[in-house]
């Protein structure tokens, strides 16, 4: 029998999209493991971490934004799906505004604080990265010369 | 490269300023008493972690138990508890009541125990002393003392039970942390552990709600600007139509007989200004406030009747009972059926969430209901204080003792308070703003009240006797620890007796130096420094009124006068409710179609809406019209007319003659009453009867002229003036001439507020409702400013027939669950009680014996530690243990590299020592 080859299609990723997909992963996961804390300050963590994978501000925005927000908006469909937890937005809505029906202005703006707090990390991880990187890039280098220099006095 | 550098240092400096600045603006409080942004928002916390439904299957494993428990939860959320032996019992229902309604029995504890402010800050902080001064907390204190003494002699285990209890509560506390009710979330803090001193302190509250009051200070003013004449005039009347409540004491015929006489009153002007500032003072205080509109508005009382066995259709009694207090959500009472084995406890009732006991309810034997007796069970006096430390009491210079307290008050630390205690109670005035001016320069008077609630009282206890009565004798036996609140006890049981029982500690006062003309038995505030009104005991238990198996074969209490005028030994009560729902009552069982009364008819009865005084009142509105010359009967007050006679008096939503008669009843009252009054401020009004007897049968009484006016009024003038300004008033608010569209529930709405004041969007309503303060079925409002809400009413409805004890009824007006997204949260009130149904009570000896169809979730507690927790500590030592033996192993093998490198170490330390 002769084995058909089929020729896969290769997925051409560049890699700063690649980092970006990876910390945009990393970012989801600490956020969704840091929601079984009560420390909601800790929310800023999952940002920087994705920021730290993202050599420029913008991206390191985009991921912390969209790698927290996505998760706080999946976790709000299901508390609202298993435990009514629209009404719960709903009554603390009306503390604020003073009457029932202002419940989806808080589900926006938990939504808003999950990109600025994502945002706001991704800024601090990818903005150190921006720092670090090319004191790391030079260390590098400077480490790789003398080994070569080395190399050639012993010949 | 430099230039870029810095660049981005700038802009990770700027994103860590903002980071730091929008955390920071989540961490502090930004509105009122609301817990900062960030913990109520942010996953993890707050809103995020709230409890909704209970699990449908859950397991509690607590090592401490005798047995294995089992709860059924039924359609409507209501516990049936089936437990091997009553501690056990205790410590599930202690679990059910923290699971359904954690953050009401927090509350009540910190309302009596003054901790409001640990909470919510200085907004509660006057509250908090004004509660810890009135000593409810230290009594329960004493009374906790009291049962820890009884159950180390042996004399009973209540202690224990309330022991139990308590674990059960904070059971669930402990494992359910961060999981608590969203007003924790939304305050920002978390439930403290309970203790059985809290659930003696509900008692208190009960007792505060029921029985503490003010009257007689508001009395006094009256008194003093009437003129002892006048007031007695009032007082005599105010048992006019009234049917007692034990009819073994005779019954009152329509001649009222004057009860009081004498000269004017001797108070200083002192006394009198202290007092006034103290009645205004007391407004300041949230909970004096609301309480005070409650008592105004005749919000709190109640209703219970029973029947026996000749009139009920059934051939067994029938025992009914609605409970009259605020509306809230949740409800006040929590409803349960808790099953003992070891002691064969099977009782269903209302229980208060905190307390562990079925109140009210019944058994296989027996059932009871409360009502409030209205026994005077407090008594105010005013001192001459000598200095801060000194009172005159008996004309002798006295000092106070004191109680401290430190009261935490969130954000601002602890604060000291200090309470001093007169002989006879607590100084209440001295901590409000009660400065005597300059022009009033005489000594400083403090007022103390004494209330029967302050001593070491059993009421829980008594309840706990009433859930395992199974005759007449044991349930009166334990009736005999019932102290404060007293309540009108309705009893009936499957052997057919019926009985009424209002009972309850009544104090016996010396009036011996009391002065002439003054209105003795605590009528009026006592001067204690001349040793006045002295209590020289209490009624005893076998001398207070009571009957059993009545001829009448029924027997009613709705707060109406409790005895006949041949009933003469003691003073009970020095005002009464005007009786109109027990006339109704007494009415309604009296005229049954075929002389018996059953199930239905008893839920028709409850939700009776047919108002008394209208009926008594309204024909002379119409004689009135009627009789009105040509010229004055317009085409509005035509319509008016034609509203009124075709009305049967039911207070129905839907109709505009409860709307005319309710506004015309205001007008008419005020017209005829307040030109006396208010040029005297008088601030006691005569009860609704007296002015139903006036316009009976003094038409041309003195108190329907106008003293304003030259003119000589007379009923007719007064009536008709109350309807011009009705016709002139309704047609502002309802804006138009239709008279026919001035629907009741327009004007009369009920409201379910929340706890906790200003939490509106957790209320329900207001609801369109049908009846008012009279009816049967009560709402009372005020309709002076335009629209009425009802914040009271029946707080709770059962029935219970003893021909089959499956074919028992209930509703309360919330939901089992203070969990504002469950669906327990409103049922009964959406569902039922604004529907006027009810839901039966199951009540099923065993748990093979239960319906599987009625079971929505159960819980199995067991005797046993948590599995998981067995499961997480053994892999702990287990890992543990591997890591350690696996170090050990590696340190072993390579032992040789880690003494080379520990020796390459001390070589390099060694080398640079050298």
């Amino acid at each position: 029998m002769s084995r058909i080859k089929i020729n896969k299609p290769k997925l051409d990723i560049n890699p700063e999209t690649r980092n970006f997909l990876i910390s945009f992963i990393i970012t989801g996961l600490l956020t969704f493991a840091l929601t079984y804390l009560e420390i909601w300050q800790l929310m800023i963590i999952p940002g920087i971490i994705g920021g730290l994978f993202n050599k420029t501000m913008r991206r390191g925005i985009y991921c912390g934004a969209l790698g927290v927000s996505l998760v706080w908006i999946f976790y709000l469909i299901y508390l609202i799906a298993a435990n009514n937890f629209y009404t719960n937005l709903d009554q603390f809505a009306g503390l604020i505004f003073g009457g029932l029906g202002y419940g989806s202005i808080i589900l926006i703006l938990i939504i808003l604080f999950g990109i600025l707090f994502g945002a706001l990390g991704g800024a601090i991880g990818s903005g150190i990265m921006q720092i670090i990187l090319p004191k790391f890039e030079e260390t590098s280098n400077e480490n790789i010369k003398p080994k070569k220099t080395t190399i050639n006095s012993n010949q | 490269m430099r230039i870029q550098k810095k660049k981005n240092i700038v802009k990770l400096a700027t994103v860590i300023v903002i980071t730091i600045i929008v955390m920071t603006i989540f961490s502090i409080p930004l509105i009122s008493i609301i817990a900062p942004l960030g913990d109520i928002l942010f996953p993890g916390s707050g809103l995020w972690n709230v409890p909704g439904e209970v699990p449908e299957q859950e397991t509690v494993y607590f090592p401490g138990l005798d047995n294995a428990v089992r709860v059924y939860r039924d359609e409507w959320g209501i516990p049936h508890i089936y437990a091997s032996t009553e501690q056990d019992l205790s410590f599930a229902l202690g679990y059910v009541h923290a699971q359904d309604r954690l953050f009401q029995m927090d509350l009540a504890r910190r309302n009596v125990r003054g901790k409001l402010s640990e909470v919510v800050g200085d907004l509660a902080l006057e509250e908090d002393k004004y509660n810890l001064a009135m000593g409810m907390e230290y009594w329960a204190e004493k009374t906790l003392e009291e049962l820890i003494i009884m159950q180390e002699a042996g004399q009973n285990n209540y202690y224990d039970l309330i022991n139990s209890y308590s674990d059960g509560v904070n059971y669930y506390i402990k494992t359910h942390q961060g999981e608590y009710p969203i007003e924790y979330a939304i305050l920002g803090f978390k439930p403290t552990k309970w203790t059985p001193l809290d659930t003696l302190c509900l008692d208190k509250y009960m007792a505060k709600m029921l029985t503490w009051e003010y009257d007689d200070l508001y009395r006094l003013k009256t008194v003093e600007a009437l003129g002892i004449a006048n007031y007695s005039e009032f007082m005599a009347d105010a048992t006019y139509g009234q049917i007692p409540i034990c009819p073994n004491y005779g019954s009152f015929n329509d001649s009222s007989e004057l009860i009081y006489d004498g000269g004017p009153l001797q108070i200083s002007s002192n006394i009198l200004h202290t007092i006034s500032t103290f009645l205004t003072n007391i407004e300041e205080i949230p909970s004096e406030k609301a309480l005070l509109e409650l008592q105004e508005k005749n919000t709190i009382g109640s209703n219970n009747w029973v029947v026996d066995g000749v009139k009920s259709s059934t051939g067994k009694p029938i025992l009914c009972n609605d409970m009259h207090l605020a509306w809230n959500m949740p409800g006040i009472w929590y409803e349960a059926h808790l099953v003992a084995e070891d002691t064969g406890l099977n009782v269903y009732g209302f229980t208060l969430a905190g307390a562990n006991v079925v109140i009210v309810g019944h058994n296989e034997y027996v059932a009871w209901g409360f009502t409030n007796t209205g026994y005077d069970v407090m008594d105010w006096y005013y001192y001459e204080e000598t200095d801060d430390n000194h009172y005159i009491y008996n004309g002798v210079e006295t000092p106070y003792t004191t109680r401290t307290y430190a009261i935490n008050v969130k954000g601002q630390g602890s604060q000291t308070f200090t309470v001093k205690d007169t002989v006879n109670g607590p100084v209440l005035n001295d901590f409000l703003n009660d400065a005597v001016p300059d022009s009033l320069d005489s000594q400083k008077i403090v007022l103390a009240p004494k209330w029967t609630a302050n001593n070491i009282t059993y009421e829980f206890m008594a309840c706990y006797g009433y859930n395992y009565a199974k005759n007449r004798t044991e349930f009166d036996q334990a009736s005999r620890y019932f102290h404060c609140p007293a309540q009108n006890h309705v009893y009936g049981d499957i052997y057919g007796t019926i009985a009424m029982r209002p009972t309850g500690l009544v104090p016996i006062r010396d009036d011996s130096l009391t002065p002439t003309g003054y209105l003795g038995n605590g009528t009026l505030p006592y001067n204690g420094s001349n040793g006045e009104g002295e209590w020289i005991g209490y009624v005893p238990f076998e001398e207070l009124p009571h009957t059993e198996n009545s001829s009448q074969h029924y027997l009613v209490s709705a707060n109406q006068i409790v005895v006949g005028p041949e009933y003469k030994k003691y003073a009970l009560q020095n005002s009464y409710n005007s009786g109109y729902r027990g006339r109704r009552i007494n009415e309604l069982l009296n005229n049954s179609a075929d002389g018996t009364v059953g199930i239905e008819r008893m839920k028709e009865i409850q939700l009776d809406t047919i108002s008394t005084p209208a009926r008594a009142l309204i024909p002379y509105l119409i004689e009135a019209i009627e009789t009105l010359p040509s010229s004055q009967k317009t085409t509005i007050t035509m319509d008016v007319l034609t509203q009124l006679k075709n009305w049967n008096y039911d207070m129905d939503k839907d109709l505009a003659a409860p709307t005319i008669y309710r506004k015309w009843l205001d007008f008419y009252g005020d017209y005829t009453f307040d030109d006396e009054l208010q040029a005297v401020d008088a601030p006691v009004s005569p009860p609704l009867n007296v002015l139903e007897k006036l316009t009976r049968d003094e038409p041309t009484s003195k108190w329907f002229d106008d003293i304003n006016t030259p003119e000589i009024e007379n009923r007719t003038h007064i009536i008709i003036k109350a309807l011009d300004s009705t016709i002139s008033s309704l047609l502002d608010f309802y804006g138009t001439n239709e008279v026919i569209t001035w629907r009741w529930g327009e004007m009369h709405q009920l409201l379910f507020p929340h706890l906790l004041p200003g939490f509106d969007s957790f209320s329900k309503g207001p609801y369109e409702g049908d009846g008012e303060a009279h009816t049967v079925n009560p709402s009372a409002v005020s309709i002076r400013d335009g629209i009425g809400y009802a914040r009271g009413g029946s707080s709770e409805r059962f029935i219970v027939d003893f021909s089959d004890l499956q074919n028992c009824w209930s509703v309360i007006p919330s939901g089992q669950r203070a969990i504002s997204n469950s669906k327990h949260y409103s049922d009964q009130l959406e569902e039922l009680f604004l529907q006027g149904k009810y839901h039966q009570q199951y009540f099923y000896d065993t748990t093979e014996d239960y319906p599987e169809n009625h079971i929505e979730s159960q819980i199995s507690f067991v005797d046993k530690e948590d599995p998981e927790f067995i499961i997480i500590l053994t892999t702990s030592l287990i890992v543990g243990f591997t890591v350690g033996i696996a170090i050990v192993i590696v340190g072993y093998y390579k032992r040789d590299v880690i003494r080379s490198k520990f020796r390459e170490f001390k070589e390099k330390r060694g080398g640079v020592k050298n």
